[in-house]
């Protein structure tokens, strides 16, 4: 079983994906100082925690499935050298008159956490298949992610869309048609006959609900009614 | 005679045509949804949000109520007719209830489940009148460190509680309040994580991400397997032996106690009380032997277990503003959504709608009674319905809800996108349930916190400095402590693990 396609692991790569999304896109807000916090402070703080976390929760799976062997020969180098990161870019960035980018790093001890733990990852991700292996060790359980279906997730999503493309211009009952049609080719059975029951069925449920019931103001077919 | 006086209140509230009749639909929803398998409350809330914001608060808080409790009754009458749990808080009820079920006391089973949770539900109704004005009375002396702290607190204990992985679930908690920060920012005006699109500097709305996470990724996980049906059976008559009744009262007070105090703590609520009240009774019983064959203890405990808890849930959510689970989280969205803050002021600043709706509840029990019992034959109809007629009517409800909260289709594009979101959640076994506390409480919390910090001058310390706030503070630790202890981590993962079986 590959280690790299456990749940866990790959739930700590998305947080990972997620808090460098929120750091690249926070980037410009003004952090601020503690007193006077400015709009970026709070998101910088939670980017950085979810990265120290995502960090955490993908390193986990990886050295409980790691061998004897895989555990001296990688994961020691690399964790002293994480550990050794964090003092280095702190005392050393500054001297060095570097990039300012690098100083605001270093100035910076919980984002230097986060960035160590990262590094650590991405590297322990290259070189455990390299000197050991991407299947788990014997004796080690992963929770390996399900392979998805492809069929409903898109169609359901498509459905969505196209509701959402087609409501205004042309109105609700194509939009509905649209949607019902798709989302009923996801699943597993589809008989014609009954799709369109559901089709009549629903129009007049959703007429009578959200047109007469709620008095929204949308248009059953765009120009027309 | 302040109570007394607010009760009257209340019941004058409650008792008006309108509200009545939105209690009435709300128990009957809550019923369908409960019966139908694979939609759950959560989902049907979400779904039901928007059209909320048509109705005045009362009334639509009264409704959303009415369909969290009514889906506890009818969860428990398809786990004891057909075995199959409508809902997660009565995934016990189907051990004992079915195999009644199969010895032709289905009927008595039903009976003394409605029954007992009516019971439940009255209990848990005068505790809420009994612990609301305290405790609102407490929050009002609240700083704002104690509101960061005891948010804190809501949020780690509601991941305690959650299924799985404790540490993706923090996880979880921190990509909610992350998400929560998008929009203006209060204080500075900045605009944050929207991209330039103009519907985002409100903030993200929280009606299109519960419809997708929850809606969307459910009606998805749903359409990949096949839904299992199995044939009705048949209800029998409804009154329960002199002996079940006597075996079954002790029970039902034991699982109303317990279910009331597991309701109130932050990240409880009906599934946990009504496994806790399981196992005390099967560790009671003279006759363990009995439990998994159809002892009535183990329909009568759990439900009652899980109908008090699922009122006692209301408690921190009505008088802190603090969801202690998904569904109170919704609740809290809802109450943003008509402009009522929730907290303590609710219950100062508009008494009708705080006793209007604690009245309501207890009618809507009696309502939910009255009703289903007569009605279970109609219910059990329902459970032949195919699931391929009900996804696309769930999503359409989503889609055009979602469109109705401001006539615009980019909520309905939000929709889609959460609902991926959502199925990646599903896939990688992260919880939704922290994402959405961490996404309601997010901006309350980063409001506080940095209102904290303005008023102590940048210095941290101040959260550990008040009492009350410290207090919460090392409740908080120690939960977190308690949940990395070996024993606990295996007694936790071995009583998730008879959930999922």
């Amino acid at each position: 079983m590959n280690r790299f396609l456990s749940k866990d692991f790959l739930s700590g790569v998305m947080f990972i994906a997620f808090g460098l999304t929120a750091l690249y896109f926070g980037n410009h807000l003004a952090l601020g100082t503690p007193v006077r916090m400015g709009p970026g402070y709070v998101p910088h703080k939670l980017a950085c925690i979810m990265l120290v976390l995502g960090a955490g929760i993908s390193l986990v799976p990886l050295f409980e499935t790691a061998t004897k062997r895989e555990r001296e020969a990688v994961w020691i180098p690399v964790g002293v050298a994480a550990v050794l990161f964090i003092p280095a870019v702190h005392f050393l960035a500054p001297s060095l008159a570097s990039s300012p980018w690098l100083i605001a790093l270093a100035g910076d001890w919980f984002q230097l956490l986060a960035t160590a733990m990262i590094l650590a990852l991405l590297l322990l991700s290259i070189l455990a298949p390299v000197l050991g292996s991407s299947r788990a060790a014997p004796g080690t359980q992963v929770d390996v992610v399900e392979p998805p279906k492809w069929k409903p997730i898109t169609m359901v999503t498509i459905g969505i869309v196209l509701f959402a493309l087609l409501l205004e211009r042309t109105g609700m009952f194509p939009a509905l048609v649209a949607l019902v049609l798709i989302a009923s080719l996801g699943g597993e059975e589809f008989k014609t006959v009954e799709v369109i029951g559901n089709i009549i069925v629903l129009t007049i449920l959703s007429i009578l609900v959200f047109k007469v019931g709620l008095g929204m103001n949308i248009s059953v077919i765009e120009g027309v009614w | 005679m302040d109570l007394l006086n607010n009760l009257f209140l209340g019941l004058t509230v409650a008792v008006s045509m309108q509200n009545l009749l939105y209690a009435l639909l709300g128990c009957m929803v809550g019923t369908l949804i409960g019966v139908l398998p694979g939609i759950g409350p959560v989902a049907t809330i979400a779904m039901l949000l928007p059209i909320t914001f048509h109705l005045p608060p009362t009334a639509s808080l009264i409704m959303l109520a009415g369909i969290y409790y009514g889906a506890q009754y009818g969860g428990s009458t398809t786990s004891i007719l057909v075995n199959l749990p409508g809902e997660a808080s009565s995934v016990v009820t189907c051990i004992d209830g079915y195999q009644m079920a199969r010895k032709g006391r289905a009927g008595a089973a039903l009976s003394i489940s409605a029954v007992g949770s009516f019971f439940a539900g009255t209990v848990g109704t005068i505790i809420i009148v009994l612990f609301a004005e305290p405790l609102t009375r407490m929050a009002q002396k609240f700083g704002p460190a104690d509101y960061c702290s005891l948010m804190a607190l809501g949020l780690v204990a509601a991941v305690v509680l959650a299924n799985g992985s404790v540490g993706k679930a923090i996880a979880m908690v921190f990509l909610g309040l992350l998400f929560g920060l998008v929009g203006t920012d209060v204080n500075t005006g900045a605009q944050r994580f929207t991209f330039d699109i103009p519907e985002l500097s409100d903030g993200i709305d929280f009606a299109p991400i519960a419809m997708g996470l929850f809606g969307i990724a459910e009606i998805v996980v749903n359409l990949e397997r096949r839904m299992e049906r199995t044939g009705a059976i048949k209800v029998g008559s409804l009154w329960p032996t002199r002996e079940e009744i006597r075996r079954s009262i002790p029970a039902v007070l034991r699982g109303t106690a317990l279910g009331s105090i597991l309701g109130v703590l932050p990240g409880g609520g009906p599934t946990l009380g009504a496994f806790s009240a399981y196992t005390l009774e099967k560790k009671l019983s003279k006759r363990p032997e009995e439990f998994g064959k159809g002892a009535v203890e183990g329909v009568a405990a759990p439900e009652s277990a899980n109908n008090a808890a699922a009122q006692t849930s209301f408690i921190p959510m009505l008088t802190l503003g603090i969801p202690s689970n998904a569904v109170m989280a919704l609740m809290v969205g809802a109450m943003i959504i008509q402009g009522i803050q929730p907290g303590p002021e609710v219950m100062t600043k508009k008494p009708d709608l705080f006793w209007g709706m604690i009245v309501s509840m207890w009618i809507g029990n009696f309502m939910l009674v009255i009703i289903n019992l007569p009605m279970i034959g109609m219910w059990v109809k329902l459970l032949t319905l195919p699931y391929r007629f009900l996804a696309p009517a769930i999503l359409l409800f989503c889609c055009i809800g979602a469109y109705s909260l401001q006539n615009s289709t980019f909520h309905v594009m939000q929709v889609a996108m959460f609902g991926v979101l959502g199925y990646i959640f599903v896939r990688l076994g992260c919880e939704g349930a922290p994402f959405l506390l961490g996404l309601v409480l997010g901006p309350q919390m980063e409001e506080y916190f940095r209102r904290a910090m303005l008023l102590s001058r940048g210095d941290p310390m101040v959260f550990l400095q008040r009492p009350i706030s410290l207090g919460l503070l090392i409740t908080t630790a120690l939960l977190l402590i308690l949940m990395a202890l070996p024993s606990i981590k295996k007694a936790r993962e071995q009583a998730f693990q008879e959930e999922e079986t």
